[in-house]
């Protein structure tokens, strides 16, 4: 038997529905999963994706993805690269993973909700290719790292981080489960597949790819940019709800929550990517600082697509655009103190040579976060590791579930310096990063009312005393706590500098 | 005696840390405190520096010798710690 050709039976089958009789239609879709948002089956219907896949074209495709990055990865694992790649270079893939890999299947789990309970029946079917791609994100994100497991227990983190307390598994999971475990489908389309991989992930996933292939590390270069290429066909999805949104008067409610995704992905990107690419990346290899990318992927290409759909920049874009200077600096010199709370080993960064680097990309740094690197690398000539351990903890947002930093040095007393934006809320005293991180509690407090941050845990007696105590909360054992990446022979070269003066 | 948690920044430093004090802590044992973690930690601190208290955003520093309790700090409230004469200037 012949089959159809695409175009004769498409535009049939890609948007099947229904009136349903048996049962109502918001039983059938009830409101809290589907997020109808009082707008009309037809209006609905209208929803059009421009890039098309049949199922049959999917499994093709896909299947050839896998292949080529499966295959690179078989063949380069009888290679030298990792044995011999930087200590520094490890500490990107660790962190990514660990960042990444869970979240990749929660994200099947919102395509999933999409694919059942979306009210457009053209989401619903584009939506079981997204579960479908971030099943195979999920896995071949826990596939890749698990070969390193005999010889470095922290890529084990790629599968355990999530189920941990550690902070950074706090701050992924606030994220990842408000955007994508506990909203509409409606929600998830705008605040998942728009806000953050029409933007975000490309600064992880393709921009770092660029990095990834100049170091010589092929393998998770064609793994993130093989990721890369799903997340754009199944990215559509979001463009193609606000337009039916905005089409239909709910133009504002749209505003509202990419402006409150936006700053939370801000946040996780700067401190996930912001360090990749700014101090862990080998310096001879950084194709450019994560302000450039930031410029580029985010400022250029975002902006774009959220004007040509009538939305406007996020309110608080000026001061979005500010901090791209400075608050990947600081989350970095935190997760160098408190390296031994992370599961990857963080590299400093700043010899000479980087400072210059530093400094020509963020004129000024020598004179802010310098001034700080300056106390810790004279510690470091002296031999005062002891000063190099943290004797506290750092006061954590509690939205962004991330440490309050701010400029330092000469610009500590300005508008960028570290500081708390409080808020009383029912009795209990929150803290927040930012004005922007505390808009966003106050737009739906009792989504967030209840969460306990590390520093609610910690005062409430949850985490046991003492930094062991913080540590073995977190769950993580010797072995696998971060260290200094290089053993602190990066001062070394401040020495040798020093002495050639 | 007891004990408030206070989210405390360091003139210089690049973060807010917590700083836990006692309600009977004079500003100056408060200033001592918080710069146990952070002076030539993590910020410099030139020797001789006299260290003042003040709330976070305030423009008076608080006397050296009230109390937590006296001028009624509250559990997370956010203080600065500066350097005397040369407050905020980097």
């Amino acid at each position: 038997m012949a089959l159809l050709k695409r175009e004769e039976w498409y535009d049939l089958a890609r948007d099947t529905n229904w009136t349903p009789a048996y049962v109502p239609g918001e039983e059938l879709f009830p409101e809290p999963l589907s997020g109808a948002m009082g707008l009309s089956a037809q209006a609905w219907e209208a929803w059009d994706e421009p890039y098309k896949m049949t199922f049959r074209e999917y499994i093709e495709t896909q299947r050839e993805k896998d292949s080529g990055a499966y295959s690179v990865k078989a063949a380069l694992s009888r290679g030298q690269f990792f044995d011999q790649a930087p200590e520094g270079w490890k500490s990107v893939l660790k962190s990514h993973y660990g960042a990444f890999a869970l979240p990749e299947y929660e994200a099947s789990i919102a395509e999933a909700r999409m694919a059942r309970f979306s009210r457009a029946p053209g989401n619903r079917n584009m939506a079981l290719f997204g579960m479908l791609d971030e099943i195979r994100h999920g896995q071949i994100q826990l596939y890749f790292p698990h070969e390193h497991c005999p010889k470095d227990r922290q890529f084990d983190w790629a599968y355990k981080a999530l189920q941990t307390e550690s902070w950074g598994s706090i701050a992924i999971r606030h994220l990842f489960d408000d955007m994508m475990m506990t909203r509409s489908a409606t929600e998830t389309a705008v605040m998942l597949t728009f806000a953050v991989e029409s933007g975000f992930t490309n600064l992880q996933f393709l921009a770092l790819a660029a990095d990834a292939a100049r170091t010589g590390d092929m393998t998770f270069s064609t793994l993130i940019s093989s990721v890369q290429t799903d997340e754009s066909r199944h990215a559509q999805q979001g463009a193609a709800t606000l337009r039916v949104l905005i089409d239909n008067g709910k133009a504002a409610e749209a505003q509202r929550m990419i402006d409150i995704i936006f700053w939370r992905s801000w946040r996780a990107f700067c401190l996930i990517t912001g360090q990749a690419m700014d101090y862990y990346t080998p310096p001879e290899h950084r194709t450019r600082s994560f302000k450039e990318f930031v410029l580029e992927f985010i400022v250029e290409q975002f902006v774009r697509a959220i004007e040509d759909l009538g939305l406007r920049k996020p309110w608080y874009w000026d001061h979005f655009l500010a901090s791209a200077d400075h608050y990947q600096h600081g989350m970095h010199l935190g997760v160098w103190l408190w390296r031994q709370t992370v599961w990857w080993n963080p590299r400093a960064g700043v010899t000479p040579a980087e400072r210059e680097w530093l400094e020509k990309k963020y004129p000024g740094w020598n004179d802010t976060y310098g001034r700080c690197w300056d106390v810790i690398t004279d510690n470091g000539l002296q031999g005062r590791h002891d000063r190099w351990a943290p004797t506290t903890f750092p006061v954590v947002c509690n939205m962004c579930c991330i440490p309050v930093v701010g400029v330092a040095g000469a610009g500590w007393d300005g508008p960028a310096g570290p500081r708390c934006y409080p808020l009383n809320h029912q009795g209990r005293r929150y803290i927040f990063c930012s004005e922007e991180c505390r808009w966003i509690f106050q737009q739906e407090p009792a989504r967030y009312q209840g969460h306990l941050g590390f520093i609610d845990r910690v005062l409430a007696g949850i985490v046991p005393p003492g930094f062991e105590g913080a540590l073995s909360y977190m769950g993580l054992a010797p072995g696998e706590r971060g260290a200094d990446a290089e053993d602190g022979r990066w001062v070394e070269s401040h020495r040798r500098a020093e002495a050639a003066e | 005696m007891a004990q408030v948690p206070l989210a405390s920044s360091f003139q210089g430093d690049f973060i807010v840390k917590l700083v836990v004090v006692d309600e009977e802590d004079t500003m100056d044992q408060v200033a001592d405190k918080t710069a146990g973690h952070t002076a030539n930690r993590t910020a410099p601190m030139p020797e001789g520096t006299v260290l003042r208290v003040r709330r976070a955003g305030g423009e008076s520093l608080l006397p050296r010798d009230a109390t937590v309790q006296s001028v009624g700090l509250s559990p997370m409230e956010a203080i600065e710690v500066v350097f005397q004469g040369r407050e905020g200037r980097g």
